[in-house]
């Protein structure tokens, strides 16, 4: 539960203006996160896309992207993000048993599809052509 | 290949479709993935592979080619047809 992170000057135009958290649960930027979250995420409780990448930081951190980072950012496509390994792969090679290296390729969203986006889970790669 | 991601997305599959050309030899653009998507009615990742990755595991009997990777971005099974039959070994726990 967040608690209510405000700014003294915009309510008593008072100078000085250090933000002040007190208990009760609030969302000032109405991006998802509760003020309190955003404190300990590191996102900014009143800008909705902290990173300026386009997508509110609640959405962010509900699809597993990083709200501090405008490269990293959920698919339109919604597939379900699972990075939590991606910096600790090392690529090996391509045959059984190897870890395969990352790729970036376009999808019929627009988006960049990584690899390694999705290392936490089984990917099929299938390879086609539109014949 | 849809009806499997519905099957296992839940439990931890991703697909990613990698097409390499349009009926013209020529990469895909957005819009030829979305087509292809839409008419398909594919809700995986159809992407255009503009850096050969499906040469990647030396593919020897062309396309459509399958290769299943299990959590950590490890190979299971390379240019396998037979790989669609191994997801749930490879899901994650």
């Amino acid at each position: 539960m967040g608690r209510l992170l405000f700014s003294t000057c915009a309510l008593a135009l008072a100078v000085g203006c250090a933000p002040s958290v007190v208990d009760m649960p609030f969302d000032s930027d109405g991006d998802g996160l509760m003020d309190l979250d955003e404190q300990e995420i590191g996102t900014d409780p009143f800008v909705e896309d902290t990173d300026g990448d386009g997508h509110l930081d609640g959405f962010e951190v509900d699809e597993g992207a990083d709200p501090l980072n405008v490269e990293d950012y959920p698919y339109a496509g919604g597939y379900g993000i699972d990075r939590s390994c991606r910096d600790t792969l090392t690529a090996t090679g391509n045959a059984v048993g190897d870890v395969t290296d990352n790729f970036s390729l376009l999808d019929q969203h627009g988006d960049q599809v990584k690899l390694w986006d999705f290392c936490g889970r089984a990917v099929l790669l299938v390879a086609g052509a539109f014949w | 290949m849809q009806a499997a991601y519905e099957q296992y997305r839940d439990s931890g599959l991703m697909i990613i479709g990698i097409y390499t050309e349009t009926t013209e030899n020529e990469l895909p653009a957005q819009e030829d993935l979305q087509g292809w998507a839409d008419t398909y009615g594919l809700t995986f990742a159809v992407t255009a592979d503009d850096a050969a990755v499906w040469t990647r595991f030396e593919v020897d009997y062309g396309i459509p080619s399958l290769t299943l990777l299990g959590p950590g971005a490890v190979v299971v099974a390379a240019d396998d047809m037979s790989a669609v039959s191994q997801i749930p070994e490879a899901l994650p726990d």
